[in-house]
């Protein structure tokens, strides 16, 4: 029973893969691309879903997938031609059959026969019902496996059947199966006629035997040296075959589609059993597969599904490396590179590996984003239904690579950024033809890598922000001041304070409010910035800074009183050492710097910690930070110490969040500094205005209001 | 700090005795705050330690003396005194803490020194006198005497959970 559950576990996860897969092939063929091999990879993504439905006995999804499966195997035979309502189809059927599995995978019910008019219209797309289409994919076979032999060298047929133990003596078939490959052109078929139940298999048993149809220039001596080793226990049979033999046994082999049906089930289960060799599932409907091609994609897998936990403890491992050796890089003084020089040269041979080895064990963790926009183009289609609006998704740099934990929490705030630009960006398609626009808006979904940050932006050619508008409904909601002087860009920014909402309907889209401000707040806790840019009639862009893991912080590390602070090197503009003219006190908020034509709010550690003064700071230094919307805060502190690479803790695994706090890290002197939560820290300390009192211009005051 | 190394290797040995014992009586391991004695179930604790400092957290109940480096993780420390409205500890070198586990999360108590490890049966396990608002009472579940002192056995989930809620 616990197998059948990992069987299932790995079968959806396998899914998830392959539906990401078949849908960037369906947008591929949106966007025109008929390449065989876009179609070849549809139709393989599909059959592996189905095959791996059979064998689990998922038959709603089976049955479905099986309709798909037929439309592309009459496209990839040329047999229906694509065409842009096919596509469509097709798009639909991708999110009955995603729908489908889904259901399956959460134990959801789903309504029964809802996917019946798809299949219908899939049926009729092949022009044929279910069974002759079978059929027909047999005797396309047939003709395919009649044109496969021209005026070969010779072709032999080889059938080939180790004993059960074979594998556990050490001789794989599948190593037998390559080697002949390299002899000329081999197809293979799996004759499985002595495989038992599913129960009274035993993993280790080979049960299996071959038939090879191998054409090759090699004399059957060649041949038999490849058996050699397995010769003496094995059936083994080697014949020179003539061509109308050859023709018959395509016609046998291929006109039984309940075989063939059965082989398809059968690969399913191993490719789950083999752990993740999606590509395993070659199409058993063709009866003369093309094992070259198989063969590179299921041999060629690299990859292998590891447990999250798993490489989390590796993370964490080669956290406590790291911080072990910067305590060991403390003992090292001049002394010690006096007395023990050799000492010292392998210890920095030590560190350098140390080094690597985090990087790549942070590589580890690091996913392309494809994997989060893949969702997306449906959820387009879905919204352009529902609102009538044209819209269409453009995609860039979907192998950029991010953390795991940094992708899964990514997934929301992108919906929330792509329904915001659909129902607030782009125009209804009237709308934009007055406008002169192309009927049709597009929204850009990209990724890059930009130094140690990744940049996800969402832009899309719609109306813009009316920014006039923005600040009427933000001082109407007493979000702002009525005579706060804000810069463009503030304005815009505006968006992300919580609260504001400019739909003038509420819709089912978006417009409760709450949308860009949970983009925000989730950005943040990933230690991420967000922002907003826009020109009017011309479109908007929102962009995301997010860090590459999570794990791991350059921050600079600070000291105020007796208290060691690291703050995140990535939220930090400048530090400081102002002239007493330039700090003022204000009534209200505290002291204030002025700094690049602004006014800052400055937050003492000491104050908004509520910790002991260690002196009088004459000399305080002054960190300004980018804290949330685009705002500025200035921290103070009595000292710098440096800047580190600090391993990430958390609180909330044995403690609980803390105000101000974002985590914790462990110096090389083994004792705890605490990281600085800069997005909250203008929350702190400071006394705190009446809303709507404060005129002080600038961002000081943009702070406060989201304070 | 070999105080504290034989207290853990005692520890050690105890722990894994249970496991032979009859389920009868369990044991526990009793601290001192003042002339008070305390004790936890000596299954929740994790280890004994010397005060060597902490952290402090800022924004947290004063009880919360700050958070040290447990081999990698952040462990908060709960100074009990001030949690039982006695004061501040004064921690010094020879001050103690004991690292226990409530539901894996793992939280230090700072005590003024480890005494001893009881074994007491169920049935000498008194109940606490009811009160109206115990302010005290409400983090103990029982009463233990050892000899003619009086042991009280603190409630670790509720010491410990109330302080990660705030």
């Amino acid at each position: 029973m616990l197998e059948l559950d990992q069987f299932r576990h790995v079968y959806f996860q396998e899914c998830e893969d392959l539906l990401g897969s078949l849908e960037v092939q369906l947008m591929a063929l949106q966007e025109g691309a008929a390449a065989d091999d876009v179609i070849q990879e549809t139709f393989r993504a599909i059959h592996s879903i189905k095959g791996g439905a059979g064998a689990l006995q998922f038959k709603r999804i089976g049955a479905f997938a099986h309709n798909f499966e037929a439309l592309f195997d009459k496209i990839r035979s040329g047999e229906t031609a694509l065409n842009p309502d096919l596509v469509t189809l097709s798009l639909h059927a991708f999110d009955m059959l995603a729908d489908l599995i889904a259901a399956e995978q959460s134990g959801a019910e789903i309504e029964l026969g809802i996917e019946d008019h798809i299949s219908e219209a899939l049926q009729e797309a092949i022009g044929t019902e279910q069974k002759s289409a079978r059929e027909d994919r047999a005797e396309a076979g047939r003709e395919v496996s009649g044109a496969s032999e021209p005026d070969a060298p010779t072709l032999y047929r080889i059938t080939f059947r180790p004993p059960t133990d074979s594998i556990t003596r050490g001789n794989e078939p599948l190593y037998l199966i390559r080697a002949l490959k390299t002899l000329g052109r081999l197809s293979v078929s799996a004759d499985q006629d002595s495989l038992p139940l599913l129960e009274d298999i035993d993993p280790q048993a080979s049960y299996l035997a071959w038939n090879f149809e191998l054409e090759t220039g090699a004399g059957p001596e060649a041949i038999a040296e490849m058996f050699e080793f397995v010769a003496d226990d094995s059936d083994l049979s080697i014949t020179a075959l003539n061509e109308s033999e050859n023709a018959d046994d395509g016609r046998t082999a291929s006109a039984d589609p309940a075989s063939n049906e059965r082989k398809s089930v059968e690969e399913g289960e191993t490719s789950e059993a083999g752990g993740g060799s999606q590509g395993a599932a070659k199409s058993a409907a063709n009866p003369n597969p093309d094992m070259n091609e198989s063969n590179s994609r299921y041999f060629g897998a690299t990859s292998v599904r590891v447990d999250l936990d798993r490489v989390d403890r590796l993370v964490n491992m080669v956290g406590e490396l790291v911080i072990a050796y910067s305590t060991v890089l403390q003992h090292v003084d001049d002394r010690l590179r006096m007395t023990h020089p050799q000492l010292v040269h392998e210890l920095s041979q030590f560190i350098q590996h140390t080094q690597t080895l985090q990087d790549s064990v942070m590589a580890i963790r690091a996913q392309p984003v494809r994997s989060i926009f893949a969702r997306m183009p449906r959820l387009v289609r879905d919204l352009s239904d529902q609102t009538g609006k044209r819209v269409r998704l453009k995609t860039k740099g979907e192998s950029t690579e991010i953390d795991k934990t940094v992708i899964e929490k990514l997934s929301d705030p992108l919906v929330h950024m792509i329904r915001n630009a659909i129902d607030h960006g782009i125009e209804t398609v009237e709308e934009r033809q007055a406008l002169g626009k192309p009927p049709e808006g597009t929204i850009t979904l990209s990724a890059e890598q930009i130094g140690g940050r990744i940049i996800i932006r969402v832009r899309d050619d719609g109306r813009g922000i009316d920014r006039e508008r923005m600040r009427r409904v933000a001082v109407d909601k007493n979000l702002i001041a009525p005579d706060a002087n804000l810069s463009d860009e503030e304005i815009e920014n505006l968006v992300f304070l919580p609260g504001f909402s400019t739909a003038r309907s509420v819709s089912d889209i978006s417009g409760r409010g709450v949308g860009m401000d949970v983009v925000h707040q989730n950005i943040q806790k990933l230690g991420g910035r967000v922002s907003m840019r826009s020109q009017p009639g011309r479109g908007s862009t929102i962009t995301l800074a997010l860090p590459l893991t999570l794990a791991v912080m350059d921050g600079m590390i600070v000291r105020c009183g007796d208290f060691v602070y690291v703050i995140p090197l990535a939220n930090i503009i400048q530090s400081l050492s102002p002239r007493p003219e330039e700090i003022g006190t204000l009534p209200d908020t505290g002291d204030v710097l002025r700094f690049r034509d602004q006014y800052v709010k400055l937050v003492d550690l000491n104050d908004a910690f509520g910790t002991q003064s260690a002196a009088a700071n004459d000399n305080q230094l002054i960190i300004i930070v980018e804290a949330e919307a685009g705002g500025v805060v200035g921290i103070v502190v009595e000292e710098i110490l440096g800047q580190e690479q600090v391993v990430i803790k958390s609180l909330e695994e044995n403690f609980s969040h803390v105000r101000g706090i974002a985590g914790a890290t462990i110096m090389g002197d083994g004792r705890v500094a605490l990281i600085l939560d800069v997005t909250a820290i203008g929350k702190l300390g400071g006394k705190r205005p009446n809303a709507g009192t404060v005129a002080e211009p600038g961002v000081a005051e943009l702070q406060e209001i989201s304070a | 700090m070999t105080v504290q190394s034989d207290l853990n290797e005692q520890l050690l040995a105890q722990t894994s005795e249970t496991g032979n014992q009859d389920s009868g009586s369990s044991q526990f391991v009793a601290f001192t705050i003042g002339e008070q004695n305390y004790c936890v179930d000596i299954m929740s604790v994790r280890e004994i330690r010397a005060w060597t400092g902490a952290t402090p957290l800022p924004n947290t109940a004063d009880y919360v003396r700050g958070v040290i480096n447990l081999r990698g993780s952040i462990v908060p420390i709960v100074d009990l005194r001030t949690r039982f409205g006695q004061g501040e500890t004064d921690p010094t070198k020879s001050h103690v803490v004991v690292i226990v586990a409530i539901e894996e999360r793992l939280n230090g108590l700072l005590v003024d020194s480890v005494s001893d490890i009881l074994t007491v049966s169920a049935e000498n396990v008194a109940a606490i006198p009811e009160t109206d608002v115990g302010s005290r009472a409400r983090y103990l579940d029982g009463l233990i005497t050892e000899e003619d002192r009086m042991v009280a056995l603190i409630a670790l989930d509720r010491v410990i959970d109330e302080i990660s809620v705030q």
